[in-house]
């Protein structure tokens, strides 16, 4: 007997993701879910855009790790908004662990949440969290071959950043060959190029402000 | 191991679809009693935790048999197919559905030439059109229980 079904896998997954969504939604908060492998530097991001969107942007963190609480220590110098989820062995988030999350911030004191996704390129790509958009983060130092090794984190990305270009001067990395790449496989997606060492960060806090509607200056 | 928690969540997903035995008259499914269904966490990571849905099934002679499950995966869902054979292996072992077969069907990237307009189906979302332009690939991350083949008794 063939029992029809068609249904997701994820369906819980994807449940608990439409109830974060719309807590979120409920409070006007924008929310992305920041994607990329260990050492891009996310965290390092995030706590160069609370340094400088301090009093301009509310912004709030969850931050995804197998261990250790040393990322939200980083975060926790610029925001009280930020709880680390520690997954033990799990290689991504999932929408039940934001949830939980989510219930220890105040949302009334945010306009935007970021969630730092565990460091991976492939798992976090198929789970929805109920966030607003994923953004796929890259770095100089992995080399220009990353997009094209992992097409669909670039495929399912609204945004794309290219880290450490500080470092474009010292490490072979084509450029060119990044950027054409990452355009055949998204071109949808506005691809970003930053140095979080430097301080480059305007394309970024630019485009985070057209996101909530905000005219946010450096 | 992404492809161990997609595993489970699949096996939970077949348990709350399995048909009662002996059809409508039957009283409860097999694993439909607590377990999966109310349980919080969508997915687990624990490679030795006890699959208390599966497992907490009973066994008898007029037991609804799981022959096969078929899955379908778009080609953003990065699912590598041996690991989730694999994954769905370490799943049912020692469970009653342990000789349930995985059937996946991992769906090519659709393929359209930006310069000619031709239409093709590859695994390759950067493959070249043979005008020798790229081309823009589609294709969704949807991972989706199409449908089980079960021996329920007496039928
Ligand atoms: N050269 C350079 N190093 C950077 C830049 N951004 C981050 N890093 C370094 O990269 C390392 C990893 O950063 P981290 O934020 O912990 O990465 P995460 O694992 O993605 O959160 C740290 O040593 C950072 O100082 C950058 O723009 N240029
Ligand atoms: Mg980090
Ligand atoms: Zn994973
Ligand atoms: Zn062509």
């Amino acid at each position: 007997m063939k029992v029809q079904v068609v249904e997701s896998v994820l369906k819980l997954n994807d449940e608990i993701a439409a109830l974060n969504r719309e807590s979120l939604r409920k409070q006007g908060i924008f929310c992305l879910d920041l994607i990329g492998g260990p050492g891009c530097g996310k965290t390092a991001l995030l706590e160069a855009t609370l340094r400088a969107l301090k009093g301009k942007l509310r912004l709030g963190v969850l931050v995804g790790d197998l261990a250790t609480t040393r990322d939200a220590e980083r975060l926790a110098r610029w925001t009280d908004q930020v709880v680390q989820i520690n997954t033990g062995k799990g290689c991504h988030l999932d929408a039940n662990q934001v949830r939980q999350a989510m219930a220890r911030l105040d949302l009334a004191k945010l306009d935007v949440l970021v969630i730092e996704n565990v460091g991976n390129l492939i798992c976090p790509v198929g789970f929805d969290l109920g966030q607003d958009v994923k953004v796929g983060m890259f770095s100089v130092a992995e080399g220009d071959d990353k997009p094209a090794k992992h097409p669909p984190l670039v495929h399912e990305a609204s945004l794309l950043l290219l880290n450490k270009i500080d470092l474009l001067p010292y490490v072979p990395f084509d450029l060119q060959k990044f950027r054409a790449d990452v355009r055949t496989l998204n071109s949808q997606a506005e691809l970003l190029e930053i140095s979080v060492q430097k301080e480059q960060l305007e394309p970024w806090v630019t485009w985070l402000g057209n996101q909530v509607k905000r005219e946010v200056n450096l | 191991m992404h492809e161990l928690s997609l595993a489970q969540a699949l096996l939970d997903q077949v348990v709350r679809h399995m048909p009662p035995p002996g059809g409508i008259s039957g009283v409860s499914a097999p694993g439909s009693a607590g377990g999966s269904g109310s349980r919080p966490a969508p997915q687990s990571h624990g490679v030795n935790e006890p699959r208390a849905s599966a497992n907490g099934a009973s066994l008898s002679n007029d037991q609804v048999i799981l022959r096969k499950v078929v899955v379908r995966a778009g080609p953003a869902q990065a699912i590598e197919p041996q690991a989730m054979q694999m994954a769905w292996q370490a799943s049912i072992a020692g469970t009653p559905y342990a000789q349930a077969q995985l059937e996946l069907r991992v769906e090519p990237w659709r393929l359209i030439c930006t310069s000619c307009g031709k239409e093709w189906t590859s695994e390759d979302p950067l493959e070249l059109c043979t005008c020798g332009q790229p081309a823009t690939p589609k294709g969704d991350a949807e991972l989706t229980l199409l449908s089980m083949e079960v021996d329920v008794p007496g039928e």
